[in-house]
């Protein structure tokens, strides 16, 4: 694969999968560029080791490669690749008939996400924040606890939003609203049980 | 350690793997477009036939049907075509979801537009035979339960029975129950499109003068649903008495 010249637009998705589509080599820039981001949200969103999750993106990337003629350029290509990560994670979860009890966090995102959804300084050790968010987004809904990695983790807008879980923008924006309700009813709750 | 592009690309080439064929993208996308506007057409054909079927409805006797105005309602509203308005919208609703991007769309977006599409489609569809042709197989396949008993209550003014004979403006009914009936057709609404012949079974409501006399307001078939084909087949318009 040669290196990608500076003057032209091949950081371009929808040139990047118009050369993917002419030589299968040229995939390799796709999963180059996507891999970290799609290893990140599938280890986010589920409860499966590193391993496990690199396997499954290789699940990603193949299936994203055959499908690659449907992708529409009117969407981002990352709404439609990070799509395709969506329902392979939970065909995982249907094939181990697992629930999702715990998710990969590290400790500054555990902070980052406390602070958009509560809205409070987040200058407590990092580590036990890391724990308590855990511990939270652990008991609320799985559509909820995906929303908020979305939206907070992984920087989306509601119309990325939309098309990556396949809804409406105003369910998009419904479901935030409740999933920071969730969350924060949650953490009270968890806060008064400690100290209570 | 291996890169994972590195990976991916040997297990493509392994694999044999390629792109699937851009049509068989576009016969999966437009297939799901051309069974939802399939589903449509049949949930509007439907709510023709609905509506045609209501509009044949005995409507003049809402206050004087035996039982009341509820069992009224219950023998005439199409339960059977709302039945098919509402899986075949609820088929389209699902299709349509199911479009590229018909997950943009809210669920009151999509069921008001395949609503308001099917009652328009519906109500252009009344200007065509076909509304009538389908009332009219199903009619035929699957009679509509009719009580013969809920109409002979001469007390109540409900007499149900066989014509015996026809004098110039009085009938002699061979009732249900075996009684004979003198009946008063002086002043009786009778649809145009009905024949009372000799033989046939009448329904009549009016009011028992004594236990041999009816004076009858309205003389009608045994069955709505005859009266109904009768008028569907003549193409004829909504009820004049």
């Amino acid at each position: 694969m040669p290196p990608l010249p500076k003057d032209s637009n091949l950081d371009s998705d929808v040139e990047l999968v118009r050369l993917a589509l002419a030589d299968s080599d040229d995939y390799a820039r796709i999963v180059e560029k996507y891999e970290r981001p799609l290893l990140r949200y599938v280890l986010r969103i589920s409860n499966i080791s590193r391993e496990e999750g690199e396997d499954l993106l290789q699940n990603i990337f193949l299936k994203a490669y055959q499908n690659l003629r449907d992708f529409d350029s009117s969407l981002k290509f990352s709404s439609w690749i990070y799509r395709i990560a969506h329902n392979e994670v939970i065909s995982n979860w249907r094939k181990k008939s697992v629930r999702i009890a715990e998710v990969s966090l590290e400790s500054a995102e555990a902070a980052q996400l406390l602070k958009s959804t509560l809205d409070i300084p987040t200058t407590t050790d990092e580590r036990f924040l890391a724990e308590f968010v855990h511990s939270i987004l652990a008991k609320i809904p799985q559509k909820y606890r995906e929303v908020l990695i979305l939206r907070y983790l992984e920087s989306k807008d509601y119309a990325e939003i939309s098309d990556i879980l396949h809804c409406p923008m105003g369910s998009v924006a419904t479901l935030v609203h409740r999933a920071k309700k969730a969350f924060e009813l949650t953490a009270g709750e968890a806060v008064l049980n400690k100290f209570i | 350690m291996q890169k994972l592009s590195e990976k991916i690309l040997t297990e493509i080439k392994k694999r044999k793997l390629a792109p699937h064929s851009r049509a068989l993208f576009l016969v999966k996308n437009y297939g799901i477009w051309v069974l939802a506007l399939i589903a449509l057409l049949a949930a509007a054909i439907f709510v023709g036939t609905f509506s045609a079927e209501l509009l044949q409805a005995e409507w003049e006797l809402l206050p004087h049907f035996p039982g009341g105005e509820m069992n009224f309602i219950a023998h005439t509203l199409p339960i059977f075509w709302l039945a098919t308005i509402l899986a075949a919208s609820a088929f389209a609703y699902f299709l349509f979801r199911r479009t590229k991007h018909g997950y943009r769309f809210g669920v009151l977006a999509v069921a008001g537009g395949i609503f308001v599409a099917s009652v328009a489609g519906g109500i252009s569809l009344l200007a065509t035979p076909l509304p009538p042709q389908l009332h009219a197989l199903r009619v035929q396949n699957f009679p509509p339960h009719f009580e013969e008993s809920e109409w002979m209550d001469p007390e109540e003014g409900f007499l149900f029975g066989e014509v015996f004979s026809i004098e110039e403006k009085l009938l002699i009914l061979n009732a249900r129950d075996a009684s004979v009936w003198n009946v008063d057709i002086t002043t009786a609404k009778i649809p145009p499109e009905f024949v009372i012949v000799i033989g046939e079974k009448i329904r009549a409501i009016g009011t028992k003068t004594d236990d041999t006399n009816f004076t009858a307001d309205f003389i009608l078939p045994a069955n709505p649903r005859q009266l109904e084909r009768a008028r569907f087949e003549r193409n004829m318009p909504m009820r004049a008495y």
